[in-house]
């Protein structure tokens, strides 16, 4: 094998080990049960959902948006919410299992409100202020495990 | 008078074809997350991408060579295979990413099925691709882009603090409260660099000019179309950095879907501002979602030194034609997939920064050499930020994937 040969294949053989390497970074990762780290990130994007909602109800309250908009983004909204509250479900250390119900909880909350939304069930102000109080809560939570 | 208005075409272009979906999406959170703090970034890397691309067009008009060509002369057949399979895929995931950020778009300005709107996305680019000639491409989607501009009225209009924003320039690193946030912003600074200098780029810019039939006497053109076209281009980052801080971050939203960034114009200018938002952001995507696929295209052609361009009808340059039919074909399929294309955007960015220092390498040697640009070879000032960006790249390429994890994606 000439020399030029052999450091292609060492090319590729430090290419594959250096990918399957952050394959499994990945994949030991997406295995580990929830800690108060993953479920400070879950609550920080409920909070950014759950504003996302509301600007996106008082948007279209007033007249900024168009219907085929408000509806489409609803809809990805919810897409969004359901993949989060579904990662909320894989079990949870011990001393974070507390906090992924809250947040668990937080997000069937909000999975309804977006529903509302999508559905075009606001009832008035009455869905902006559970979205505001969602956001809030959220909020309050994301804090809390980020001074931890 | 031509040549100006040559010029002014291609400076609105590049200017139009600077913000694609991983650009958009990395600008508006880091205005979010770190409010002006990371415009130094956005400048460094339009001074990054204003050197390469210009080297690569200077090296395309003097030598009528493309990019990959010199990657295979200087780094030799394995190194440059290696190359190309990485800059391929690194354009294959951001094909993909704006073919489903397309997708969302409509969906979001006529509604209907995602999968549906992505089918008849591909349908469209390969239509486009097939039917108009690489000008009009170019030109198409470059000049429609700019609708995105209204991004740049919305920043000014909510009223930036220009002190606050002045100082965001100069390269920083603000206090905070965890280590963990210091990782994200670093994480971010990655990204920003990387979505601004995103190799395809310079591949698609170098073989855009031998398209254009570019000879020594463009040399002076290429250099007023990079340096002016991509810092007005910049503006458009800039705009979306101050969306993201200005109206968003207030709001608590951290925009993870491609269209909610059309909010801020709508806030400001009603369902008009809203659909000139979507329609620039559809033209930039299409546009890059054509210039990955061509450059996939382009870059096999070279290596392998096939016959490319699109200039050339199929039946004279058949392996290069199949070959952006196949990258958008497969782009598709990883949308198909179901994956989530901001997703898509993120590992393609970090994919890119890792793959830059073996695009920009061999560049930096044929920009250099004498024997290939005679008279245009790199000056002192090409020669010494042309070293300087590729020590930076280095950096980041290094730490891109390390930040990607531990910040699990900028989440924190």
């Amino acid at each position: 094998m000439s020399k030029r040969t052999t450091h292609f294949w060492i090319e590729v053989v430090l290419l594959v080990l250096i990918t399957a390497g952050i394959a499994t970074a990945f994949l030991i990762d997406e295995m580990q049960p929830l800690n108060k780290q993953d479920i400070k990130m879950d609550a920080s994007d409920l909070r950014s959902f759950a504003a996302a909602g509301r600007q996106l109800l008082d948007q279209q309250q007033k007249g900024q948006l168009t219907q085929t908009f408000f509806d489409s983004q609803a809809s990805l909204l919810k897409e969004k919410v359901r993949s989060t509250t579904e990662a909320l479900h894989d079990g949870a250390e011990p001393a974070a299992e507390r906090d992924r119900r809250e947040a668990s909880n937080l997000a069937a909350q909000l999975s309804a409100a977006v529903e509302d939304l999508e559905a075009g069930r606001s009832n008035g102000s009455s869905l902006g202020r559970v979205l505001e109080e969602l956001k809030l809560k959220s909020k309050q939570l994301e804090d809390r495990l980020k001074n931890e | 008078m031509n040549k100006f208005l040559e010029i002014f075409l291609g400076i609105l272009t590049a200017m139009g074809g600077f913000v694609e979906v991983g650009e958009l999406v990395f600008s508006v959170n880091a205005g979010v997350k770190f409010g002006y703090h990371l415009l130094w970034m956005v400048a460094l890397g339009t001074v990054g991408i204003i050197v390469f691309g210009e080297m690569s067009g200077r090296i395309a008009a003097a030598s009528s060579q493309p990019v990959f060509y010199f990657i295979r002369q200087r780094a030799g057949y394995g190194a440059g295979l290696l190359t190309l399979i990485a800059a391929n895929v690194a354009s294959l995931l951001t094909c993909a990413a704006e073919i489903g950020g397309i997708a969302i778009l409509l969906k979001l300005l006529f509604g209907g099925n995602y999968f549906l709107l992505a089918f008849i996305t591909l349908i469209f680019l390969l239509l486009v691709v097939w039917f108009l000639s690489f000008q009009a491409i170019e030109r198409i989607f470059g000049l429609l882009g700019l609708m995105m501009l209204v991004f740049v009225v919305a920043a000014f209009w909510f009223g930036p603090d220009w002190s606050a924003m002045g100082t965001g320039f100069i390269p920083n690193i603000p206090t905070f409260e965890t280590s963990s946030d210091y990782l994200v912003y670093a994480y971010f600074a990655v990204a920003l660099l990387s979505s601004i200098m995103l190799p395809y780029e310079t591949y698609f810019y170098a073989s855009g000019g031998i398209e254009d039939g570019w000879t020594p006497n463009s040399i002076t053109e290429n250099r007023f179309i990079v340096i002016i076209g991509f810092t007005l281009g910049a503006l458009l980052s800039v705009a979306l950095i101050l969306n993201g801080a200005l109206y968003f971050a207030p709001l608590l939203i951290e925009p993870q879907l491609p269209g909610t960034a059309a909010q801020a114009p709508a806030f400001l200018f009603g369902k008009w501002g809203l659909i000139l938002a979507l329609l620039g952001m559809f033209f930039a995507f299409a546009g890059a979602a054509i210039e990955n696929a061509l450059t996939g295209a382009y870059n096999i052609a070279q290596f392998f030194g096939w016959n490319w361009g699109k200039y050339r009808v199929p039946k004279d340059a058949p392996r290069f034609h199949f070959a952006w039919m196949v990258m958008f074909v497969l782009a598709a399929l990883i949308i198909f997939t179901g994956v989530d294309p901001v997703e898509v955007v993120e590992y393609s960015i970090v994919f890119s920064i890792v793959i830059l220092p073996l695009t920009y390498l061999p560049m930096l040697l044929a920009g250099r050499d004498k024997d290939y640009m005679g008279p245009y070879a790199n000056g002192w000032l090409a020669g010494i930020l042309g070293w300087a960006f590729f020590v930076l790249i280095c950096i980041a390429a290094l730490a891109a994937i390390p930040l990607l994890i531990i910040t699990h994606g900028g989440r924190g």
